[in-house]
């Protein structure tokens, strides 16, 4: 699991966007080094892994070229990491419209197997992934953001589209039901 | 099991176990785990879902970083929210210089509708001066009627249509004899013609 990222590291980062806006090239090396892995994970949750560089270059496109709209009230992280969400989300809609696969909702992102299943098939014991298999695809979305890559709720919820309420609401929902299932 | 209350303690669980918090405040949560069943037992859920990270492909950081380069050439000219782009402070110091020649097109505009305003009366103006040279009526066989001299400030060999054919080859055969060299002063040697406006007496 990750640290938050610490203060200075978000200062750090709205430094590398300034110079990277004054001209800096060498700045948008290190915004896309300081990033990528967690960024990368957080996608490899939502796609097959073979598709996860291509989202993860194509997040960063668009970051950097919607910088105008970033707002320093959140962080780089965060801007990222809710931009390769809606890009994944309009990949998957794009793929239903072709027919190749069944259009899901905005709260439907790990609707069904992803690679994080695979993974806890292969890591984890039957009891694990069946207590996050019983959470809703939004509830475990919400916790494995908050125990696994460390964001607080402020930036979950910005990322999933909903409220810093709602989201400290879905974690522990999720911590909840999930211990109740190891205990049974 | 009974559920814990503090709110507070609950949230920084996450952290407790990532060691990402301060020593103060971790030791605070240490002491209310130890009390803490419910607690406790989130403690030692999250400590299993720790090594549970999602393996993630490779990513060539550095391919990524020459892509976003290659998809945002424009970036100074178009991204200005943060600081102030070096485009948009070129483009400040380019204004005044644009106005001020936008400003002398307008002079020059004005000026030559000026010149036409004098020479209207006196009929077809062919003659080549430089500003700073007043050429008299005599001089140049044109002008004014009243024998003032006029500022000729433009060059205009007038409608082509007021040249009888005749006319027209004295101009040809004059340019072919004018070599325009310009170490000499041209003024002596141009083929300045007087026209009939196509009417021969």
């Amino acid at each position: 699991m990750e640290a938050l990222p610490a203060p200075d590291e978000a200062a750090l980062d709205l430094d590398l966007i300034a110079r990277w806006q004054a001209g800096d090239e060498l700045a948008a090396s290190r915004l896309v080094a300081r990033h990528a892995d967690p960024l990368a994970r957080f996608v490899a949750r939502m796609v097959d892994r073979d598709e996860v560089p291509d989202v993860v270059q194509e997040t960063f496109i668009r970051a950097f070229g919607a910088l105008s709209g970033f707002r320093s009230d959140s962080t780089w992280r965060t801007w990222l990491f809710t931009i390769a969400r809606r890009l994944v989300i309009d990949r998957r809609r794009s793929a239903a419209r072709r027919g190749e696969e069944v259009e899901l909702g905005d709260d439907q992102v790990l609707a069904h197997d992803t690679p994080l299943d695979g993974l806890l098939a292969r890591e984890t014991s039957g009891r694990m992934r069946a207590a996050l298999g019983r959470l809703t695809r939004l509830q475990r979305e919400v916790f494995l953001l908050r125990v696994q890559e460390g964001l607080g709720y402020r930036e979950i919820a910005t990322i999933v589209g909903s409220t810093e309420g709602a989201a400290r609401v879905h974690y522990h929902n999720a911590m909840r039901m999930v211990r109740g299932h190891l205990d049974d | 099991m009974t559920d814990c209350q503090d709110t507070a303690i609950q949230d920084q669980l996450p952290e407790f176990v990532a060691g990402a918090l301060d020593s103060g405040r971790a030791e605070i949560v240490r002491q209310h785990v130890a009390r803490c069943a419910a607690c406790a037992a989130d403690v030692g859920l999250l400590r299993q879902l720790q090594p549970l990270r999602v393996e993630a492909p490779s990513i060539d950081s550095a391919r990524i970083a020459a892509a976003v380069r290659a998809a945002q050439p424009r970036r100074g000219a178009s991204s200005d929210a943060a600081i102030p782009s070096v485009a948009r402070r070129q483009s400040s110091r380019w204004r005044p210089a644009l106005l001020r020649m936008a400003a002398t097109v307008l002079v020059c505009a004005g000026g030559a509708a000026v010149w036409q305003q004098l020479v209207a009366p006196s009929g077809r103006l062919m003659a080549v001066a430089d500003a700073s040279v007043s050429l008299s009526e005599d001089t140049a066989g044109l002008g004014r009627s009243d024998g003032s001299e006029v500022l000729l400030q433009s060059v205009s060999y007038g409608d082509l249509g007021d040249y009888t054919a005749e006319e027209m080859q004295t101009v040809l055969a004059r340019l072919d004899a004018w070599d325009g060299a310009p170490s000499e002063e041209p003024l002596g040697t141009l083929p300045v013609v007087t026209t009939t406006a196509g009417h021969l007496p």
